[in-house]
This record gives structure tokens, C-alpha cells and sequence, in this order.
């Protein structure tokens, strides 16, 4: 039961109006308001900040994607080389496996570049090119899914976050114009 | 006069008098009783409103409740769209790859997966147009106009050079024997009919409802426009998983979108893919 300071009638809790004279009740809480991840802020700044906060995030995508391309030289160069020893069956594979691998990881760099100017769209084909990678990989070797496990999953974990704070980014902005 | 406030105060003295004739007798009012009735309210206790003793609710309040419901149904860019586009993509490669361990397995029913993938993507594709028609009937409803049927047999020739060329230099490069997409077919006795219905007709009106009808129409509700056509064209390249090819599937992917977005319709895109592929099986059959 909430008092109310100007004519002492008893209000139920919650009430923000005195039932009696109409005047303003004290609220509970006073004092700034938190605002909680799937929040929108409802203040000019307020939306300013989280707006930040979310481009820095979709940053995050650009080096992801320019990090996958370089792993993707990295390990096309280093399958090459591995294959020079192997068998000819598979050294015939070599040629093709390394220009699969740099053209992916041209596509990669091409998506980090794309993911500095328009960072939700990349963030998107990024993670549809990098899951659909690691399936097929899946598929055609099952050893090699615990290979860099790690790395794969932060990749991922990355990758969806980023897809999520754009899509986020871009309801914020929404808001802000429908305000 | 009196003034009681200059007068001294009398002292008084407590005699131990009191209200109630005597401390055991019981009180007037017993506690256990009902409280009285609250009085009928005079303001709205959520937004100050004065009342009026006729109402149930406050209108104000239902007002401002309804204008806040309105301004949020308004607000775009709802998760759902690219939920729907991204499952769709995952949906159809993980048919593909269910195919590719298929095929894996028994080497002889390869023909066999692919009559069953090419059924199962366009059952596939179809539950996806029957969930939200919306997103793509427009593009089957309209027909566009003869220039752009024009452009889409134009385009779809040189989306077919494209390809050739490419995937001519990079396997010289690379010293791999082209695929061909009829050998194994006609191998296993089918005839070119099928062979035809398989590649020339099945893929192209089904993949055109898929990319640029399904996924096309979704990213474009939560991308701009040039967004969406070129992530819709990236799908499109990657789900055939076939990396030689991402080059020109790219591009065919990007002539696609734009071509339904000019025109309007997806059937010029149908035509421009059953062109390109027609054409990769012409020179297969003159191989042959």
C-alpha cells in the first residue's frame, strides 16, 4: 500500500495516480533506469549508446572474416605441401585442393573487406559460406571435424553474434525513426 | 476578547479517564469485521485521468495502449524473414549432403540420389512458398514483358560462355577432367529425355523459386535492396558446392536477382537458367 503524500489516501502498489486527488504517486524506484540486452533505450542518447555498441560488435566481423581467409592460406598451402609426400592417387588432388582453398579464402577476404562498409550482409554470407565448409568437410572426412574445433566454433559464435547485433542495429535504427 | 493563545494553557492532569467506560469491556468495532466498502475511485491510478463512475476501464489508458501496439507492429525488420531465407539455404544443403553420404555409400544408385535429390529439393522449395505465398506470388502472377524475355535468352547465352570459359581455363590450369552432368544418366541407360527434365527444366524453375523467389523476397525485408541481391546471389553460389564454379554461378546468381527485380516475374529467371543449362547439355550431347 502506497500512501499518497498530498491527501494520505491509501493506494494499491503499483498505482502511479492517487485514486482519490489524481496527483503523481512517488514511484519505488526511483533514479536511472536499466535497461536490460533485449531493450531498446528510450531516450536520443540512450539509443546513441547502444547503437555503438553494436557497430563494435559487427567490427568484430570484419576480422573474423579476414582471419578465416588468411587460416584458409594458411591451411591450402600447408595441404599442398602435405600431399608432395603422399601417394600419386592423392598428389593428383594437390593442384586442385590449393586453388579450392584460395579461392575461398579470396572469397573470405572479399567478404571482410565487404563487412567494413555493409557489415550484416557479410556477417550473413560469411556464416552461411563458413558453416556449409565445415559440413561438407564433415561429410567428406569425419576425422578432420575435431581439427581446430575451437577455432571453428569461435568463428561461428562470432559470426552469429554479428549477424544478431545487425539485425539488432538496424530495429534500433527502425525505432528510433518510428519515435 | 479571548484570546485563547495569550491565555496560559490550563495544566491538565491524565485521571485515568479515558473513551471507553472500562479497559475489559470489549471495543465497539471487533477487528474481525469486514472494512468498510472503498470509495468509488475519482482518478485513473495509471495516468491520472479523472474517473467517470460509469466506466469499467479507462478509455485513455486502452487508447494509449492500442497507439503504442500500432507503432510496434509498424517497426520492420523483424528477425523472421532472414530466419526463413537462412533455413531454407541450410535446409537444401543439408538435402544435398544427406545426397553426397548417398552417394558415397552405393557408388551404382548415383543416378538414382540425384532423381530423388531433384524431388526432394523441390518439395522442399514448395513447403517454403506454401508457408508465406506472399513473399512470391507476386513474381508468379506477373508475366513481365517480351524485352525481358529477350534478355533473359540473351543473358542466359552469355552466362553459358562465361562458364565455359571458365571452368575450360581452370581445369587446364589445374589439370582436372570436366565434369559432365549427363554421362552418368545415360550410362545407367537413362535417355536424354530424362537427362533434359533432370537439368534443363527441374533446376531452373525450382532453384529461381528458392533464390530469387523465397530467399530474394525475404532478405529484401530486412536488407536494401542491393543487399539482398547480392546475398541472394552468395546462396545461390555456394549451395551448388562446387567451388570452380562459384565464378560464374555468382554472376548468374546477381543477372538473376536483377532480372526479377526488373521484370517483376520469375519466369524470365526461369528462362535465363533453363537457357544456360540447356546449353551445357547441348555441348555435352555434341560431345557425345
Amino acid at each position: 500500500m502506497v500512501t499518497c503524500p498530498h491527501c494520505s489516501v491509501e493506494n494499491a502498489d503499483g498505482a502511479a495516480f492517487c485514486v482519490s486527488c489524481g496527483k503523481a504517486l512517488p514511484l519505488a524506484s526511483a533514479g536511472p533506469k536499466v535497461v536490460s540486452g533485449d531493450q531498446f533505450a528510450t531516450t536520443a542518447v540512450g539509443r546513441g549508446l547502444q547503437g555503438d555498441q553494436l557497430k563494435k560488435q559487427l567490427r568484430t566481423a570484419s576480422n573474423t572474416l579476414f582471419l578465416v581467409g588468411v587460416l584458409m592460406v594458411v591451411g591450402g598451402v600447408v595441404v599442398y605441401a602435405m600431399l608432395q609426400n603422399a601417394p600419386a592417387g592423392a598428389r593428383k588432388l594437390a593442384p586442385t585442393l590449393l586453388v579450392v582453398n584460395l579461392v575461398l579464402a579470396a572469397i573470405f577476404f572479399a567478404l571482410g573487406g565487404w563487412a567494413r562498409v555493409s557489415p550484416l550482409p557479410a556477417a550473413i554470407v560469411g556464416l552461411a559460406l563458413f558453416l556449409t565448409l565445415q559440413l561438407v568437410n564433415a561429410v567428406l572426412d569425419p576425422t578432420t571435424i575435431a581439427q581446430g574445433i575451437i577455432v571453428k566454433v569461435i568463428v561461428i559464435v562470432v559470426l552469429i553474434k554479428s549477424v544478431s547485433a545487425g539485425m539488432k542495429y538496424k530495429q534500433l535504427l527502425a525505432q528510433s525513426q518510428a519515435a | 476578547m479571548d484570546d485563547p493563545w495569550s491565555q496560559p494553557a490550563e495544566p491538565y492532569e491524565c485521571d485515568g479517564s479515558s473513551v471507553w467506560s472500562s479497559a475489559d469491556e470489549p471495543l465497539e468495532t471487533p477487528l474481525d469485521e469486514a472494512p468498510p466498502p472503498a470509495p468509488p475511485p475519482r482518478f485513473c491510478t495509471a495516468c491520472g485521468e479523472p474517473w467517470n463512475p460509469s466506466w469499467t476501464a479507462c478509455p485513455v489508458c486502452q487508447a494509449r495502449q492500442e497507439r503504442a501496439l500500432k507503432a510496434a507492429s509498424e517497426v520492420p525488420a523483424t528477425t523472421a524473414p532472414l530466419r526463413s531465407a537462412l533455413s531454407l539455404y541450410f535446409v537444401l544443403l543439408g538435402a544435398n549432403l544427406i545426397g553426397v553420404i548417398a552417394a558415397l555409400v552405393s557408388k551404382s544408385a548415383e543416378v538414382e540420389i540425384e532423381l530423388v535429390l531433384t524431388v526432394v529439393f523441390g518439395v522442399i522449395t514448395l513447403a517454403y512458398v506454401a508457408a508465406k505465398p506472399s513473399r512470391v506470388l507476386g513474381g508468379l502472377t506477373t508475366f513481365g514483358r517480351p524485352v525481358h524475355y529477350l534478355a533473359a535468352a540473351g543473358l542466359g547465352c552469355l552466362t553459358f560462355l562465361l562458364a565455359a570459359g571458365l571452368i575450360k581455363s581452370l581445369s587446364a590450369l589445374i589439370g582436372l577432367e570436366e565434369i559432365t552432368y549427363s554421362k552418368t544418366f545415360l550410362t545407367s541407360g537413362y535417355g536424354w529425355g530424362t537427362v533434359f527434365l533432370i537439368v534443363a527444366i527441374a533446376p531452373p524453375v525450382m532453384e529461381e523459386l528458392a533464390f530469387r523467389g523465397v530467399v530474394l523476397g525475404s532478405l529484401q525485408e530486412v536488407l536494401e535492396r542491393r543487399d539482398a541481391v547480392l546475398v541472394s546471389a552468395a546462396l545461390f553460389m555456394i549451395l551448388h558446392l562446387m567451388p570452380l564454379s562459384f565464378p560464374h554461378l555468382f554472376v548468374m546468381g546477381l543477372l538473376l536477382a536483377y532480372l526479377r527485380l526488373w521484370s517483376g516475374s520469375l519466369y524470365p529467371c526461369m528462362l535465363l537458367h533453363g537457357v544456360h543449362n540447356s546449353l551445357v547439355l547441348l555441348t555435352e550431347f555434341a560431345r557425345f
